[in-house]
Formats: structure tokens, C-alpha cells, sequence
């Protein structure tokens, strides 16, 4: 059955993907108890790392949603006030569900269209949603995972060294999967449409960079900062700064959650309407 | 038994396989009492559609050819006992004609004729 | 229930400006062997994707098993076993997993047939579909479709890559397991020497519409090339006259029927006939659909098979 398919498909990503969340998680909690400063990276990068830190990162009006994710990936052991973690799990975790997301959502039934198969899989005695619904049970399971598994691992090293910092993390992992969800639709709508893997990623990135770097633009070259403040507004559950554990934010998780069911809903109209 | 039948000729293919199984019967390849493989089967063989064997088969039968078992199961026929002579001769009669016009046409004599078909009968091994 | 396996009335597909299916009437009577002819572009395998699903209709309708193609589609795919005309399936699965993969489907799956046409074909079941030849890739086709244990086999361009003997095993295996069980056949193909074989009815499409539906016995029964000759060729009209081809002082008239009485009144204006020949089904096939000469009967869609 499709479900077969569905997982054969994508088990090799999800299995390496699955293993990079963890890597990258316990490598966060061996900072946590070692204090250590692992800015090797960026030590080994000094003026990108200079370029990196010497950005204003000020939240009100030069948000800039790329700098501020790639900012999140050093280790700086900032972790005990919980306050600075946020930012960590923010930018790995939005790079991981970014990849994950484009990748697992290319693996989708949109595929046989370029492959030429969809004739055999449309002859099946089965409703064409259900093709959709099984890519999006395997993607949503695999996501879910990677993206726990990113957070996770870090419970025990934060209960070692008795951090304030667990209970925001677990809030923030639902905003996680739920933005993980919408770039796995995003990926996974723009295959569809496509009918191949390499274009829907291509459109997909197209919509990444859209998103990163449209705000930014409007703002310099036409001094609007509108969309800087709506994207600045969807980051929000991974912002730096304290929050406690019953502000959990769901305004933005609520845009990411709807988003997500748009990109279902698309898709499940697109391959009923769609023919071949 | 074992036919051959060629699709791309102008003839038949159901007068081909009823042609062939008389062909078998009167060379004595299948005596009487003898099984005939099933519709399914021979059409199977054969390669083609079994309704073109049904209507060989049907049509053998009502000639008393073949008979089939209420059970299942085609025989060869007894050697039409229940036909008169007078019967028999009327179903030949087309073939002699043909016989007849065929051997005017390239003129040869009545005796020549004779002697032909008599060496055909021979060659069939002394069935009449 | 009626008695139809595939029953269009009107069935239309455009696609912009182009007549694909145009006002298209198909009876495929069950337990039949229906062979679909017609020539490239003729609107082929459009009908077979529209009766699948796979394309939408733009008029008109059609039923299959008895089910409406619109609303009970599904019905109609757990019993119809397709062989589509690109033999294209999943390529780094093997043909062993895509077995896997079909058989949840499908209750009336049989393993037991998986093997024996696995053997009888001689495929390799462990190789990865990308990397077998074309030959093997239309087998693979096949067993998908015929292990179903379907009512109605759709065969689009079933010999595409099988070299003779297997066509002929093909050919036996469908005569045996399914014809002789009853089910429908319906082959789309240009082997007309391999339809001719096997089939009992034969459609003839062109420009998305039927040109023709009839029995092939009625081909073989009734069907005629009248050849004549004569100093004064007469103009002839006739319902029953499909083709004429001409040469000097020759003429060939296909007749659907009636052929004697035809000849008849050909004598009577003055023409020797020289002979009249029963007619294989390519030679009605290229009387209807070559270029030449094409069709002059009263208009299309008009030479029905006699109840």
C-alpha cells in the first residue's frame, strides 16, 4: 500500500536527519554542563563571526530573521539564565526544520508526476486524498521526531546544572513542530505543483529567501518596515528573551498552524483537480 | 491432439479446426471414443478466442462428428451410423463440385479424376 | 446491472480547441474480447485515461462494470486491472516490492499467480525497475494487472518491447486465465494481426469517433472486397460501401454486407466482377483510416454492428 511506499521513500532522510537533530542537541547539552564555549566555528571564521556578532540584533526595527537563525548556531554558554537558549533552539532549530522540511516534503507523491508514474498510482482503488494524507502522516511523524529530537537531549544536561531554562524549551517545541509542519507543506505543495523533487525544492528555497530577505528590502529601499514587524511577529516564540512558561505565544503558532493546514488544503485540492 | 491453424490465411479459422479434426478422425489419429480437449484448452493452445472454438466444436457436433457429455468431456463421435447414405452423399456434394469445376477448368478427364481421389483414399488407409 | 462492461454515450474530452473524444457511443459487451483500433493521435488512449479517471470529462458519459465514472470511480479501479501505454512504474523499487506495494489493494490478489507468471515470463524479480529493459518493464506491467483478479483488463499497447514468444505467452495466458473465466478484455493496440486472434469485437476510432463496432465474425461472415472492372466506372453511394479504391480501369468496393447483391448491381451497370474475398481485419482497418482514399460510407459512426 501507499504507506509503504510513503515511508520507503523518505526512511533514509528521516533516519540521517534523526541523527543530526541528536548531534546536534547533545552537543548543546555537553556546553550546557561544561560551560565550555564552543565557538570553535566561529573562531575558526573570525570575520564572519565578527560580521555575524556586530549585526544590531535590536528586536524592534532591524529584525532580520536570517541573521538573527544563523546568529542561534553558536554554542556561547550563555545557557544558565535560560534566557539566551531560546535563541540556540530558535536557530537550530528553524535551520533543521528548513532542511528537514525541504527535503522530506520533496519525498511526496508530487514526484511520480515528473516520473511519469502517476497513471499507475491514480489507478489505484483508492480517493486521491489519501495519497496526500499518507505523505503528510509520514512527513508530520518524521518532523515531529527530528525536531524533538533536536530538544530533547537537553533535558537531562539542563536538570544537572538545575537551569530555570526546561520549562521554556518545552514551550517552544510546539511552536517548532507546528513551523516544522508549515515548511513541510510549503515543500511538499511546491513538489506537487512542480511534478519533480530539484524544481520544488528550487521554488521552495525561492520562498525561503523571500521570506528572509523581501522584509529587509522593503525596509531599506522603500522605508516600510510592515512585513519586518509581521516577520519579526512569526519568530516570536524563539525570540531572545525570558518569557515564563504560561506566555506561551499562540498567536504565532496559530499563523504557522494555519499556514500548514493552507498548504494541506492546497494540496489536497490541487491532486483531486489535477489531471494526467 | 495438435492443430495448426493459420490466422492470416483468407480461411476461417472455426472451418480450419473443424477441417482438421476430421482430417485427424479419418486418418484414423483419433479413433473413436477419443477425447477432445476442453473449449478452454484448445482455444488456449491455440491462441485465439475460445467462442471461434465453440462454434467449430458446435458445429461438429451437429455434423455428429463429436458429441459432448453432459458432464463435460468432447468425444469423437461413432462414425455417423445414424446418417443414410443417401444423407452422407448430399453433404459431399459441394466438394465435388468443386472438384468437378476445378478439374474442367484444367481439362482433364473424368477418368483422371477418378483415379486421384482413389489414390487419396488409399492414402488414408482403406476407411471407407 | 446491464450486460456492459464499458457503455459511453457521448463522451467528450477537449483539450482547448483539439476534439480528443468527440460525442464518443462505446458498447463493450462483458466476457468480450474488445479490440480498439485506431491510429496514432486518433483519441485511443484519451478514451482509456478518461474511462480510468485520470482525465476529466467534458461531456457526455460513461459507465464501467456497471459504475459511473464520476462518482464511482473507485469501484470501477478495485476491478479493473490497467496496463497503461508508458510502461513506467516506481524506479528503485523491484518488481518483488511493487508485488508488495499492489497487492493491499487488491482482495482478489492471487500469489499463487505472482509466481506462475514470474516464472512463465521469466522475470527478474530482484532487480531494481530502472534497470530492467523494456521488455521485462511491460511484464512487470502485466503481472500487476492480471494477478488482480479483475473483472475488465484494459490493455494499452499490451506487446510494446515483448519479443514473439512472449506475446504468445501473453496472448495464451489471457485466453485461459481470463477470457475462459469470463472476464472482458479490452486491448488497445496496433498488433491488428494479434487482435484479430484473440478479439470477438472490434471498435475502430478516428478523430475521436467511432467509425465502426461490430463483431469480427460479422467482418468474417459479411465483410467483402468486391473486385471489378469496367470501361465506365458509375459513381456508387451505399450505406453498406466502406471503401473503393481505384486503378485505371479497377475498382475494389469493401462491402459490410450483402455482398452478392452489391456485385449484382455493379453488373448491372456495366462491371465485371472478377472476384469477391472475405476481408482481414487490416484490410478494413486501412479502408476505413488511410489517407488516400478515406472513408465515403453515409457519414461516420455509422457502421454498427447488426443486432
Amino acid at each position: 500500500m501507499y504507506l509503504w511506499k510513503a515511508w520507503h521513500d523518505c526512511r533514509a532522510r528521516v533516519m540521517l536527519y534523526i541523527l543530526v537533530a541528536l548531534s546536534i542537541g547533545v552537543l548543546c547539552g555537553l556546553d550546557i554542563i561544561t560551560g565550555a564555549n564552543y565557538n570553535t566555528i566561529w573562531m575558526a571564521l573570525p570575520r564572519l563571526h565578527r560580521f555575524v556578532r556586530s549585526y544590531d540584533f535590536s528586536m524592534d526595527i532591524t529584525f532580520n530573521a536570517l541573521h538573527w537563525v544563523v546568529a542561534g548556531w553558536s554554542l556561547s554558554g550563555a545557557f544558565i539564565s535560560g534566557a539566551a537558549f531560546n535563541w540556540e533552539v530558535g536557530g537550530y532549530g528553524i535551520t533543521l526544520a528548513l532542511l528537514s522540511g525541504l527535503i522530506l516534503g520533496s519525498t511526496g507523491v508530487g514526484r511520480e508526476y515528473g516520473a511519469d508514474t502517476m497513471s499507475f498510482v491514480l489507478t489505484r482503488p483508492s480517493a486521491r486524498r489519501n495519497f496526500i494524507l499518507t505523505d503528510w502522516l509520514v512527513g508530520l511523524t518524521a518532523m515531529v521526531i527530528i525536531l524533538s529530537g533536536l530538544v530533547l537531549p537537553l533535558l537531562p544536561f539542563l536538570a544537572a546544572v538545575h537551569a530555570k531554562g526546561p520549562g521554556n524549551i518545552l514551550a517552544a517545541l510546539p511552536a517548532l513542530w507546528v513551523l516544522g509542519a508549515a515548511i513541510y507543506g510549503l515543500s511538499h505543495f511546491t513538489t506537487l505543483v512542480t511534478g519533480s523533487a530539484s524544481k520544488g525544492m528550487v521554488l521552495s528555497v525561492a520562498t525561503y529567501l523571500t521570506y528572509f530577505f523581501l522584509p529587509t528590502a522593503l525596509h531599506e529601499w522603500w522605508h516600510s518596515d510592515a512585513l519586518l514587524r509581521a516577520a519579526e511577529w512569526t519568530l516570536a516564540p524563539f525570540k531572545r528573551g525570558a518569557w515564563p512558561l504560561s506566555a506561551f505565544d499562540w498567536g504565532a503558532t496559530a499563523f504557522w498552524l494555519a499556514l500548514a493546514a493552507g498548504f494541506l488544503a492546497a494540496s489536497l485540492a490541487w491532486i483531486k483537480f489535477r489531471e494526467v | 491432439m495438435l492443430l495448426h491453424i493459420n490466422t492470416s490465411s483468407g480461411f476461417p479459422v472455426y472451418l480450419q479446426i473443424e477441417a482438421q479434426v476430421k482430417q485427424a478422425i479419418a486418418a484414423g489419429a483419433l479413433q473413436q471414443d477419443s477425447a477432445l480437449p476442453s473449449v478452454r484448452k484448445l482455444a488456449a493452445q491455440l491462441r485465439i478466442n475460445p467462442n471461434t472454438v465453440a462454434k467449430a466444436y458446435q458445429n461438429l457436433e451437429r455434423e455428429g462428428v463429436i458429441r459432448t457429455v453432459p458432464g463435460g468431456g468432447t468425444y469423437v463421435a461413432d462414425s455417423s451410423p445414424g446418417l443414410l447414405k443417401s444423407e452422407k452423399l448430399r453433404r459431399l456434394r459441394p466438394v465435388a463440385r468443386q472438384l468437378a469445376v476445378e478439374s474442367t477448368q484444367l481439362r482433364l478427364a473424368a477418368g483422371d479424376v477418378v483415379k486421384l481421389v482413389e489414390d487419396e483414399l488409399d492414402g488414408l488407409g482403406g476407411k471407407r | 446491472m446491464n450486460d456492459l462492461a464499458i457503455h459511453t454515450q457521448g463522451l467528450a474530452k477537449y483539450f482547448g480547441k483539439t476534439r480528443a473524444v468527440d460525442s464518443l457511443d462505446l458498447k463493450v459487451p462483458r466476457g468480450a474480447v474488445y479490440g480498439f483500433l485506431g491510429r496514432n493521435g486518433a483519441g485511443k488512449t484519451t478514451t482509456v485515461r478518461t474511462l480510468l479517471g485520470l482525465l476529466h470529462p467534458s461531456g457526455g458519459s460513461a459507465e464501467v462494470l456497471g459504475f459511473d465514472i464520476g462518482r464511482d470511480l473507485i469501484a470501477i479501479l478495485e476491478r479493473t486491472g490497467f496496463v497503461p501505454e508508458n510502461k513506467t512504474l516506481f524506479s528503485g523499487i523491484t518488481p518483488a516490492q511493487l508485488v508488495h506495494f499492489n497487492q493491499g489493494y487488491f482482495p482478489k490478489w492471487s500469489s499463487e499467480l505472482v509466481a506462475r507468471y514470474a516464472e512463465l515470463f521469466e522475470i527478474p524479480m530482484q532487480t531494481p525497475f530502472a534497470k530492467l529493459s523494456l521488455g521485462n518493464k511491460t511484464k512487470v506491467c502485466h503481472l500487476l494487472a492480471l494477478c488482480q483478479g479483475a473483472d475488465l483488463l484494459i490493455l494499452d499497447e499490451p506487446s510494446i518491447g515483448l519479443d514473439p514468444v512472449i506475446t504468445d505467452l501473453l496472448l495464451r495466458v489471457l485466453v485461459e486465465d481470463h477470457v475462459s473465466e469470463g472476464k472482458t478484455v479490452f486491448l488497445s493496440s496496433h498488433q491488428l494481426a494479434e487482435v484479430e486472434r484473440i478479439a470477438d469485437w472490434v471498435g475502430i476510432i478516428e478523430k475521436g469517433k467511432i467509425l465502426l463496432e461490430t463483431r469480427l465474425e460479422d467482418i468474417r461472415q459479411n465483410y467483402r472486397l468486391i473486385r471489378a472492372a469496367g470501361d465506365a466506372a458509375p459513381t456508387i453511394s451505399s450505406p453498406d460501401l466502406i471503401a473503393v479504391q481505384s486503378s485505371e480501369n479497377f475498382r475494389s468496393y469493401l462491402v459490410t454486407r450483402e455482398a452478392e447483391d452489391f456485385a449484382a448491381m455493379l453488373r448491372a451497370k456495366g462491371m465485371t466482377i472478377l472476384e469477391i474475398l472475405p476481408v482481414s481485419l487490416e484490410e478494413v482497418f486501412l479502408g476505413l483510416t488511410r489517407k488516400e482514399v478515406p472513408c465515403i460510407s453515409g457519414k461516420p459512426g455509422t457502421i454498427a454492428a447488426p443486432a
